[in-house]
Order: structure tokens, then sequence, then C-alpha cells
């Protein structure tokens, strides 16, 4: 079935208006026009055209304005520009700001019917990747949850069994051996269940959902709350839990869910692989605009031949102090997923037998929304600049 | 007499486990597997104490059905039942992104207690034991 694609025409010129309906309308398509951009903004919002044809110099507001609003509107919306002065110049300039091609006046009907095509082809693949981008979303979203039940039920329901047979005022009484080998299976049931419960959340972390939440907050309460929560298991691990900062400390400009997770996921690390009467120290400072928190552990450290190869997914540092503990591998790579997802950056420096102080880098409340204006300008331009169908697909990769 | 307990879990399994931590104590146990077989069962058992799952016939089948026990008014055919206490469960965790557990005892979620599975079985049983006081 071919789909009827729809073409607006911004012209302040009449006759230019016209001729491209007439033309256009003749080839199959619907048009509609507009005698400046307030107007023709107005008329995409409410058509959603596939194609916008845009004068570059009307009165009011000009074509390069057109051009960023009407991205705003639909980001895959293709538009060429017509241009009366033939510049290069002008035409770069309206191509950067997204601009799928340009036509210069005067132009026949064939090089109009032309361009359109090509724009309109254009519009085609544009529409397939964003349609399979979001089945591959949602197909994403169906695996979690089928995940998330099929996986943890029947896992839940084996730890249920072990949990009644290991309660002998339930069960009856079990032989010393028995028992031992049920707390041992028990113990793994744990480790899978921790394990799927870790993949799931590197699953779900989503840099728009972080965004949804992303306020500006103090670090300093997180990072009591985290320690606090810590507390129990330095205790039993016979660890002492130091926070230092400064007072006058900027906000921070992030969500609180998933941070506090990696706080608690670096710092829970440093108590597990500390030394008896060890410390971790968590100071909270500035660093080149940003704000940094260090974690510093007097544990075992880390090789250096591993120290590339810790954020990485399932890597475990192999040695005799680790083997005995219980871990998936998957901590810190959510923790550097997180930091990504919040365009902060996180880095860890380690001495062996002295320690590792692990360096968590994040925007300031001010300052970060500034940047990340700046950076989706960039990506904008960028996008402007993909006019072969090609390119298409390294967007696609870079989602 | 002794306590009578309704589990309502689509989950065999969590059905038996549970069954066998209140037998060991003598209560006395009845159970449904489905949120549809469960109203059925608090009609014709009248039990003391509701366990209840969520994801069952569907992903809501639970809330529904204690939406339906607790705002059941004077002629309905619940009415009668609407005040048994009720401890819910379920294998959900982050997904929902809504900490379920804080929102036991509002009106959004109009249960008792709240568990998340696996259940310790002492934890269970002390809860229980303190809803049938």
């Amino acid at each position: 079935m071919k789909k009827e694609f729809k073409i607006l025409i911004i012209d302040d010129e009449a006759a230019i208006r016209d001729s491209c309906s007439q033309v256009l309308s003749k080839e199959g398509y619907f048009t509609e026009t507009a005698e400046d951009g307030s107007v023709g903004l107005e008329k995409a919002k409410e058509t959603k055209p596939d194609l916008v044809l845009v004068d570059l110099k009307m009165p009011g507001i000009s074509g390069m304005e057109v051009l960023e609003s009407l991205k705003d509107i639909d980001p895959d919306i293709v538009s060429i520009v017509i241009t009366g002065y033939a510049t290069i110049e002008s035409a770069v300039e309206a191509m950067k700001l997204g601009a799928y091609d340009y036509i210069p006046k005067p132009f026949t009907p064939d090089e109009l019917r032309l361009i359109t095509r090509r724009g309109l082809e254009k519009r085609r693949l544009l529409l397939e990747t964003s349609a399979l981008r979001q089945e591959k979303k949602q197909m994403e979203e169906n695996f979690i949850s089928l995940v998330t039940h099929e996986l943890r039920s029947p896992l839940i329901a084996v730890k249920q069994y072990f949990d009644v047979i290991l309660d002998e005022e339930i069960s009856g009484k079990l032989k010393e051996k028995q028992k031992e080998m049920l707390s041992r299976a028990s113990e793994r049931i744990d480790g899978l269940m921790k394990l799927v419960n870790d993949w799931l959340q590197m699953m779900g972390i989503r840099e728009d959902e972080v965004a949804k939440r992303t306020q500006a907050f103090d670090l300093k309460p997180l990072l009591k709350e985290a320690i606090e929560l810590l507390k129990p298991l330095a205790d039993k691990s016979d660890v002492a839990l130091q926070l230092k900062s400064l007072d006058d400390i900027p906000r921070a400009y992030g969500d609180k869910i998933t941070l506090k997770h990696v706080f608690m996921n670096i710092i829970s690390n440093g108590i597990k692989y500390n030394r008896k009467e060890g410390k971790v120290t968590v100071s909270l400072r500035e660093e080149g605009g940003l704000l940094a928190v260090d974690i510093a552990d007097t544990g075992m450290g880390i090789p250096e031949e591993s120290l590339p190869l810790i954020f990485d997914q399932f890597y475990r540092v192999r040695g005799k102090g680790t083997r005995k503990l219980i871990g998936t591998g998957l901590g810190l790579s959510i923790a550097r997923k997180i930091v990504e997802a919040h365009k902060g950056q996180i880095k860890v420096h380690s001495t062996l037998g002295k320690g590792s102080t692990f360096t968590v880098l994040l925007p300031k409340a001010q300052q970060s929304r500034k940047q990340n204006k700046s950076a989706k300008k960039v990506h904008k331009k960028g996008a402007g600049l993909n006019f072969n169908p090609t390119s298409i697909k390294g967007g696609q990769r870079n989602e | 007499m002794n306590k009578k307990i309704l589990i309502i879990d689509d989950d065999e399994d969590f059905v038996a486990i549970t069954k066998t931590i209140f037998e060991s104590k003598s209560f006395q146990c009845v159970s449904a597997y489905s949120a549809k077989e469960g109203l059925q069962k608090i009609k014709e058992e009248n039990p003391d104490l509701i366990i209840v799952d969520v994801m069952m016939e569907d992903m809501t089948a639970g809330f529904r059905l204690v939406n339906t026990l607790r705002t059941a008014e004077e002629g309905s055919e619940y009415n009668a039942y609407s005040n048994i206490p009720l401890l819910m469960v379920t294998v959900f965790e982050d997904v929902t992104k809504i900490d379920i557990q804080k929102k036991a005892g509002t009106t959004l979620l109009p249960v008792d207690e709240f568990m998340r599975k696996p259940v310790k079985p002492r934890e269970l049983l002390t809860k229980a034991e303190k809803m049938l006081a």
C-alpha cells in the first residue's frame, strides 16, 4: 500500500506557493501552504506533514528558525530549503540546522519533483527506522517483565522450600551433614537470585528514565544515608566508615534513586574487599567544575592488569582474597552505566596491598542544565548532516 | 477452634510451602489458585486471615481482589468479609519503581501487611499471628 505523503509549503510569495502546490498535488501528494513562518508552524503542528518546503528569506520568523522549530514538532520531519540567494553559505547553514536538502530559485517543476521524491524516500526510511526503534524498545520492556516473572518465580519457590526445610521447628530435625549441604545450596540460590536481580536492573537503566527523575539535590545527606544503611555490614566485617565533606558544597544534579545505588555499591565493595579493622572513607569535594565523591578503602587493592576490566560486565578479580566472596560481577558495570547516564564519570586508582579509591564525578546543579543543552545542540547538528541513507545506521547504533 | 487462613496464589509451590508453615502451628489452611477462585472461597470459607498474591490471572488481579473486598458496601455480597485481615505477597521488586511496602495500609493499597517473596517462614508466622490476635 502506498502511503499518502503530506507536504507543507511555507513561502511568502504566492506564486511559488501555488505553483509548488499544483505540481506536487498532480504527483498525488496532499499539499498545504502557509504564507509565513508562524502560520507554517501552526499548520505543521496540526497536520504533521512528512515534508516541508521552507523559504529561507521571509518576513517575520526566519526560515532558519522555522527549521529549528520543525525538529521539535517531529524530529523525523524532512525539510527542504528554498533559497532565492543561491549562496552556498546559507544552504550550508540550513543543512546544519537539520534541513535535508535545498533548491535554489528559480527551479523547474522537474527539479521540484525530483528533490521532493528524494526527500520523501528519506522520510520513508526515517519512519521505518523509528518504527523499528519503537518495536525494539517494546520488546526490551516485555522481555524484562517476562524475565522478571518467569526467572524469579521458580528461584523464589526453590528458596522458599529451602527456608522451610531448614527451619527445624516447622519441618523437623535434620542431620548435621544434611543441614550443612542444604544451607550451602540455599546460599547458592541467593547468589543466583542476586545475579538475576542485578542483571534485570542493568537492563532497566535507561537514560530517559534517569533524566525524568533528575533534580537538584544535596549529595551529603544522600552519602550519609548510604553509609548508615551499610553500617551493619561494616560492623560485621569490622570496618570503620567515615564521611568527610566541606560545608559549602554546591548541589548536584541527578537522580537520587540510582545514584544512591551507585554509592552503596562502591562503599559495600570497599567493605567487602577490606582487611579487618580497615576503613572506608567517603569524601565530597569539587574537581574541575564537577562534584567529586571519593570512596577510599584500605583493602587488598586491585592488580594493575585488572584495572581496565573491573567495570566490564561479569568481570571479577580472581585471587585468594576474593574466592570466598559471593558476587555477580555486575555491580560496577551497573554503577558505571548509571554514572554515565548522568554525563558523569567514574574512575579508580589502586595500590596493591594498600587499597583502592573510586572517584565518581557528577555535574553540579546549575551547570549541568547548560551542559545538557549544548550537548543536545551538538547532537542535532550532527544529525542534520546525515545526507545519505547509510548514515541512518550509524545513528541507530548510537541509540 | 483453630484459626482459618486462606492462601490465594497461582503458584502451587507457594501455596504448598505456606500451608506447611502454617500447619506446623496447627492453623487450618484453605487455598485458591486465582483471584476469581479466591473471591468464591472467601464467601464459602469465611477465613480469619487472607494471604494474597498480586500477579495471577493478570498483572494486577490481586490488587483488584483487595479492592473488591475493601470497598464492598452494605448490600454487596462481600460486605460481610470486607474487614478480614489481608496480607499481600509479591515477587515484584524494582520493575514497578513503586515502593509498595510503604503503601500498605493506605487507600492505595488497603492491606494490613505486605511482604516480598521469598518470605521468611518465621517472619510470615510472626506477622500472621499478630494479625490474628
